[in-house]
């Protein structure tokens, strides 16, 4: 049922793509931040194709700068300013051009729900519309406060790398509300891999009486966290890494990482 | 006798209601309750409370043991409230009904001290809706919390026209802590970018958190800026956004 939906989203996606008009925004000039060595998407470009003729008129652009992310990546951010100064849009690139984010103010809560393949095509359009490579795989598709998140999620080497990929935001309407793509650095392979009942045995052993895991571990690539002693930052190389979950004595889920090679800890989440 | 000695003193030192304060519960998450190392109620905390400083509030709260069901309560008719702990649907005596609530940190691993609707609306009679309400816990933001309620929100989305002056965030179902963080962290740092809330809520939907561990809600008027009524608007260079 689901390869039927991916599907029928696929094709939706595609005549989108064919009836987009030609006007793929490619790096192009944004004179400053030529004159600084970047090569930018003119946020005016991106503007044309996401906005109404009517939201257009009177917006001006604010001068470049640059911002370090929620991912702690450095970003050539671009806001576009309406009447009054309200930020109507704003864009963010990768120092090297690669488009990271498009964030749209005040777009209208829409009551109706998206089926899950028509959000998955919508989102496809406008990747599509805005030029913007398709990633990958089938998304998920998830709903929040009256919008809906359709993320492929990054994969490397087979194993997901949780929150890194794309994310295209909807309304309840299905126009967009924004885009992110992310993508964290990768630390090199462990040179030898322990085996999942290892992992198993040393979550175990971390854990105090009462608790305990569950399920089979799975390969995640996890950012250590600071707590560990590790020099931790967003920017800070992900690992490979064993992720084991289980429940405390009061029934509160935690979840474990465990580096793949050393089986030393990396990070532990759980659920207030 | 100590019962209303317990609650006249609650009311003296219950802060006015231009002020904010923030409640993390820590010993839960410790290492003696868990068996690992865990900053991230502290981190939350710390979040919270630098972005509603920078709003111009004046913040309060606590953070560890001192987050006390008594502390709570003497502080539940602030403007702003954020609060970080375990969170569920719990029996209410009084309503005779489920409904949402927190457990305080108490310095117990389990079975801490839970607070309910019902007793954060005897503590707020009399008081306007609660600017922003932000209840990161399990739970909370789902229907049948009623906490926005308790703080004098209703639980609808309004747009545009004569939206709320007020605004509550939480999580439906079980709600993780590192992707709590980085909603937060971005929540946070749209508003003090000069997003109203429900912008600065739309901003974080973009941001690198895994949704299969965090489903975030929200109340309120959506163009509501939650700064202190005496603070000035941060300096964004004739910028800000809806």
């Amino acid at each position: 049922m689901y390869r039927v939906r991916w599907s029928l989203a696929l094709l939706v996606g595609l005549v989108a793509a064919c009836s987009a008009p030609d006007t793929a925004i490619a790096p192009s000039r944004v004179p400053l931040a030529e004159s600084a060595g970047l090569r930018l998407w003119p946020i005016a470009s991106i503007a044309a194709l996401i906005l109404e003729p009517l939201e257009l008129r009177g917006l001006v652009a604010q001068p470049f700068d640059v911002v370090r992310s929620e991912s702690g990546e450095q970003r050539a951010r671009q806001i576009l300013v309406g009447v009054g100064g309200v930020e109507v849009l704003r864009v963010e690139s990768a120092l090297d051009g690669s488009l990271r984010l498009i964030a749209k103010s005040g777009v209208a809560l829409e009551s109706g729900g998206l089926s899950e393949s028509a959000a998955i095509a919508r989102a496809l359009r406008h990747l599509v519309r805005l030029g913007l490579e398709i990633p990958a795989g089938g998304p998920t598709v998830q709903s929040a406060a009256g919008r809906t998140l359709v993320i492929w999620t990054r994969e490397a080497r087979g194993v997901p790398v949780p929150g890194d990929g794309t994310r295209v935001v909807l309304n309840g309407a299905g126009a967009l509300v924004g885009i992110s793509i992310e993508e964290s650095p990768l630390a090199a392979l462990p040179a030898r891999m322990t085996r999942a009942e290892a992992a198993l045995r040393a979550a175990a052993a971390l854990l105090p009486r009462g608790a305990s895991v569950s399920g089979e571990p799975e390969l995640v690539w996890a950012l250590p966290t600071e707590a560990f002693g590790e020099a931790s930052g967003p920017r800070t190389p992900r690992r490979l890494a064993w992720c084991v979950r289980g429940a405390m004595d009061d029934g509160a889920v935690f979840e474990l990482q465990l580096d793949a090679g050393s089986l030393a800890l990396l990070g532990w989440d759980g659920a207030p | 006798m100590v019962g209303a000695v317990l609650l006249a003193a609650a009311i003296t030192l219950a802060p006015p209601s231009d002020d904010a304060v923030v409640f993390a519960n820590r010993t839960a998450f410790a290492e003696e309750c868990t068996g690992t190392v865990n900053t991230q109620p502290d981190r939350l905390a710390r979040q919270a409370r630098t972005a509603l400083s920078a709003l111009g509030w004046e913040v309060g709260g606590a953070v560890g043991p001192t987050f006390t069901r008594r502390s709570m309560l003497a502080s539940a008719a602030a403007a702003v409230l954020y609060v970080h702990s375990h969170g569920d649907l719990y029996w209410d005596s009084k309503s005779r009904s489920r409904a949402g609530g927190f457990r305080t940190d108490a310095e117990r691993c389990l079975g801490a001290p839970i607070v309910l609707p019902s007793e954060i609306s005897a503590m707020r009679r009399g008081e306007p809706a609660a600017s922003l309400v932000y209840i990161s816990s399990c739970h909370n933001g789902e229907r049948a919390s009623r906490l926005p309620a308790a703080f004098g929100i209703a639980q609808r989305k309004v747009q545009g026209g004569s939206e709320p002056k007020s605004f509550y965030v939480g999580y439906v179902g079980i709600a993780w802590q590192g992707a709590a963080i980085r909603f937060e962290r971005a929540f946070w740092r749209g508003l003090l970018d000069g997003a109203s809330a429900g912008a600065a809520f739309d901003r974080a939907l973009l941001v690198a958190y895994e949704p299969k561990y965090l489903a975030p809600e929200w109340w309120g008027g959506y163009g509501h800026l939650p700064h202190a009524p005496a603070a000035e608007l941060p300096n964004l260079e004739g910028r800000r956004y809806v």
